[in-house]
């Protein structure tokens, strides 16, 4: 899988993408980005610096364009 | 083997050698395009994050208590603070007073020129009515 096929499937269905790639439990109905980061958050799967490196990393110009 | 060699020092000061590990630095605000996407922004409960807006100058913060409470979320606008310029150098009171003075005794130097040439040409004038009679 090429980066983008990668990005169309993390942005058409997030959830799914992390289930099958990652195997992190999300429960169902959940597909909102937001509200899945939320979830990690709130289940500790996930620390706040996490988040917030990997939020900022749309500004690097390695990412332009992709999100 | 080595003289002098111990393996379990070696070990030792392997392990508690300082790490060098690349630390990134990290910006205090998280960049955001708008409000509202720093409103929807994910924060864990108990934590507290700053952004800075890109589009307009503002500073938000949003704030998640813990499960039960609402999120708080604080706007604030950034206002360019000028400098104070400085104050304008006043002339003081003395100097006008030289000017003054120092245009006053050019108007006399000339009044006393003016005086002069009349002087001279009454002087001319006197001269020729007695030059004239002498002749005549």
């Amino acid at each position: 899988m090429n980066i983008m096929e990668m990005v169309n499937q993390i942005k058409q269905n997030p959830a799914t993408f992390l289930m099958q790639n990652y195997h992190i439990q999300i429960p169902q109905g959940l597909n909102d980005p937001n509200q899945i980061i939320q979830h990690l958050l709130n289940t500790g799967q996930v620390s706040q610096s996490q988040v917030n490196n990997a939020m900022q990393m749309r500004n690097h110009p390695m990412f332009k364009g992709l999100f | 083997m080595l003289p002098n060699y111990n393996p379990y020092l070696m070990q030792n000061q392997q392990q508690y050698a300082p790490q060098m590990v690349q630390q990134q630095t990290q910006s205090p605000f998280i960049t955001v395009r708008s409000e509202a996407e720093a409103r929807n922004y994910p924060v864990a409960y108990g934590n507290s994050v700053t952004f800075k807006d890109e589009t307009s100058p503002y500073v938000y913060c949003k704030t998640m208590f813990s499960q039960f409470d609402k999120p708080s979320f604080e706007k604030y606008r950034l206002v360019k603070e000028d400098t104070p310029e400085e104050p304008e150098k006043k002339e003081c009171g003395c100097d006008s007073l030289k000017k003054q003075m120092l245009e006053i005794q050019l108007d006399i130097s000339s009044i006393w020129k003016e005086i002069d040439l009349i002087k001279d040409r009454k002087k001319g004038k006197n001269d020729e009515h007695n030059g004239n009679g002498k002749s005549n």
